[in-house]
């Protein structure tokens, strides 16, 4: 009688640790989740920063952290179908809009589709070339990241 | 005899609770209070700060056309030559910087240190105040000009 009842308390501690350790595991799948979500929204940011359609060249050479102006505004007007067609597997869901800060001027969204999901938002400061006077304006991009659940 | 058997039952129930407990708690230090490693803010901030400096300097100014480094050169001559209307070039690139800061930095809600300025001349522009104490993130570009090079600061605060 003893023994089964010994057994019995035993079982059930085992039962309650394993519990424990299934709740303690799911806790930590969370966090790896929210931190793969953090990453892509890096990935995002970091792919539309150096994204060719977007960026200042001149013969060929890559002009870092630049936009041409001209090259923003006919993104902008890009159909939501041809957006949706060959740009979703880059930017996946999320809202990217580049805003003239200095001289004071325009904001083109570029690309947007969104969920009701938590979101990540990231600046980048980037210079707008206008390729006509060959002057850069001041501008921000912001890259809004919706997450996948 | 049956005593000393239940006594030794106890004895080996105790164990295993003692075992359980000390893995509960491994656990617990291990999973719940390991440290939050903040990628995604470290990125952030690191990426904003090195493109805030590196765009701001390249900017061109309403002045001319001149760029803010253009600018920053003309202010650290002993007699500066650029006057952009009747404003030095010293105060009007200070305003246009301060003008791109707070514009840029409003929403992020984050404190900035900006300073330029050469050996000789260390304060040519100094925009707010530098807090050796605060955790910050800080971007150097230095900046040829005649008086020698010009090293320019840009530190953000959490």
């Amino acid at each position: 009688m003893e023994t089964i009842a010994i057994m019995l308390i035993f079982f059930i501690l085992l039962v309650l640790g394993f519990v424990f350790y299934l709740k303690i595991a799911s806790y930590g799948q969370v966090g790896k989740v929210a931190k793969v979500q953090e990453l892509e929204s890096i990935r995002v940011s970091q792919m539309i920063s150096f994204f060719p359609e977007l960026q200042c060249s001149n013969k060929n050479i890559i002009d870092e952290n630049c936009f041409d102006k001209y090259k923003v505004m006919s993104f902008a007007v890009l159909d939501n179908q041809t957006k949706d067609s060959v740009y979703y597997p880059f930017f996946y869901y999320s809202t990217i809009q580049v805003t003239q800060i200095y001289p004071n001027g325009s904001s083109w969204v570029l690309y947007n589709k969104t969920r009701n999901s938590t979101s990540y938002r990231t600046i980048v400061p980037v210079n707008l070339l206008d390729p006509l006077t060959k002057t850069k304006s001041f501008g921000i991009m912001t890259v809004q990241s919706y997450t996948q659940g | 005899m049956r005593k000393k058997k239940a006594q030794m039952e106890i004895m080996g129930l105790a164990i295993i609770v003692v075992l359980l407990v000390l893995g509960m708690l491994f656990a617990i230090k291990y999973v719940l209070f390991k440290p939050q490693t903040d990628y995604r803010g470290e990125y952030t901030k690191t990426q904003l700060a090195a493109n805030l400096l590196n765009s701001i300097v390249n900017t061109n100014t309403e002045c001319n056309q001149i760029t803010i480094s253009g600018l920053l050169q003309d202010a650290a001559r002993t007699q500066p030559l650029i006057y952009c209307g009747n404003i030095p070039s010293k105060d009007y690139v200070k305003n246009v910087t301060i003008n791109i800061l707070n514009q840029t930095l409003n929403n992020s809600k984050l404190e900035y240190y900006f300073s330029a300025g050469t050996q000789n001349n260390p304060n040519v522009v100094v925009i707010g105040t530098r807090d050796n104490n605060r955790v910050r993130e800080t971007k150097i570009q230095p900046l040829p000009t005649d008086e020698g090079t010009m090293t320019i600061t840009l530190d953000l605060y959490s």
